[in-house]
């Protein structure tokens, strides 16, 4: 059920978690953005706690300013919407809590989620969008596949871990129907729509040499999905 | 069985004597683990210790002056006193005992420092990255490290924890999303 203070948004929207703008961003892939927003109806969403740590944040550190600068001035060029999410805290603070309670581990709730995740997920909620782009992992399995990361936490932590439904129940009420892509379908769908066609010859090179830094920059792909991945696309072409 | 402040000090200090780096890292590996179930401050700090103890050990440049053998011999004193107190006191106040040794590493670290990063930021960041490949989230790391969210996804990109653990739907599936959203 959208909620009145938000703004109507194309169901095309995509809600940006931080970390796929830090992957695109550190790659020098901003520029994808900029393609991409010229071919959907939708909004690339950025909820304010997302602006604050990839932009307004690092804007004032000598680390990490350029990939800050590249992001704002993509906002001021209209490519990205910062969404207030203020009234969205205690949406935010639910769903972290619900899924925050899912795994118990000697009896006790393993806390694995964030607010900065959480807020992503209640902005989609909130305004009854599906798309949402995250590159972090464990947000976007906990979605797709609660019980892979219950046997992932399991081998990880070397015990037993038990599962709360009804926690589950709680938090799926709030993420279901939501599907997730990543920095590098956004590379891809770029790739399909011609962005690496400067590069004449050798387009497909820049193909696979980008999804490698996406991948190299924090985007939870595989080695092995980037090989398919490439093959798969490189033979379409 | 869990393991305790007091047990996982005591195990630093003779790992630490003894300059097993072996040992050290296997603590280190306890204490975050430990750490990511209770989130007890006193874990994280017990981690950045053991972590900057194998760096040092490790390291013959620690070792080689009369100055720095001297420095070492304190650091080992204090810790040993350290071990006694955790017996007996609340493990907040263990927390900020064990901050105290950390900054005398930071001093032994930056007489000679070789890199920007310090051992402290090295051990956060490091932590941070476990604590990702096991399975918490990015943001709740960076949260219970105060590492860099940026150097964080860098660290762990260059890993293969994402080739340890399924990525969910095809990627077939998500092309097809991308498609419908940019046409």
């Amino acid at each position: 059920m959208q909620e009145k203070f938000l703004p109507n948004f194309h169901p095309d929207s995509l809600v940006c978690d931080s970390s796929s703008l830090i992957s695109l961003a550190e790659s020098c892939f901003v520029k994808v953005f900029y393609m991409l927003a010229d071919h959907s109806k939708g909004r690339f969403l950025l909820p304010s706690g997302v602006e604050y740590e990839c932009i307004s944040y690092p804007l004032q550190s000598k680390n990490h300013a350029l990939s800050a600068v590249r992001l704002k001035r993509a906002v001021n060029d209209g490519k990205f919407s910062v969404v207030d999410t203020g009234q969205l805290q205690h949406l935010t603070d639910e769903i972290r809590n619900a899924g925050n309670s899912v795994f118990l581990l000697r009896g006790h709730p393993l806390k694995i989620i964030q607010q900065g995740e959480c807020e992503m997920l209640a902005l989609a909620h909130a305004a009854g969008l599906r798309y949402c782009l995250i590159d972090e992992r464990t947000t976007r399995m906990l979605v797709e596949d609660p019980k892979g990361v219950k046997e992932h936490l399991a081998a990880e932590f070397h015990t037993r871990i038990d599962l709360d439904h009804r926690a589950l129940f709680t938090f799926q009420q709030y993420t279901k129907g939501i599907a997730f892509i990543r920095s590098c379908e956004l590379v891809a769908r770029a790739y399909e729509l011609g962005y690496f066609e400067n590069y004449g010859e050798i387009k497909n090179s820049a193909f696979e040499a980008a999804m490698n830094k996406v991948k190299i920059s924090g985007c939870s792909i595989m080695s092995q999905e980037v090989d398919d991945y490439v093959r798969y696309m490189t033979k379409k072409q | 069985m869990s393991l305790t402040p007091a047990s996982a000090i005591a195990s630093i200090l003779a790992s630490f004597n003894k300059r097993n780096v072996g040992d050290l890292r296997r603590i280190n590996d306890e204490c975050i683990e430990e750490y990511a179930i209770t989130e007890g401050q006193v874990y994280l700090e017990l981690s950045i210790l053991s972590y900057s103890f194998a760096k040092i050990v490790g390291k013959p440049r620690y070792w080689d002056s009369p100055k720095r053998m001297n420095y070492m011999k304190k650091m080992s004193s204090s810790i040993a006193e350290l071990s006694i107190e955790l017996r007996s006191i609340p493990d907040d106040i263990a927390a900020k005992k064990i901050v105290s040794i950390l900054k005398s590493v930071e001093h032994l670290d930056q007489s000679d420092q070789r890199y920007v990063r310090s051992l402290e930021a090295k051990a956060r960041l490091k932590i941070a990255s476990i604590l990702y490949a096991k399975g918490l989230s990015l943001s709740k790391a960076v949260e219970m490290t105060g590492a860099d969210k940026r150097d964080l996804m860098e660290f762990s990109g260059a890993t293969t924890m994402f080739d340890r653990a399924s990525t969910g739907r095809k990627f077939t599936e998500r092309l097809k999303d991308a498609r419908k959203i940019f046409t």
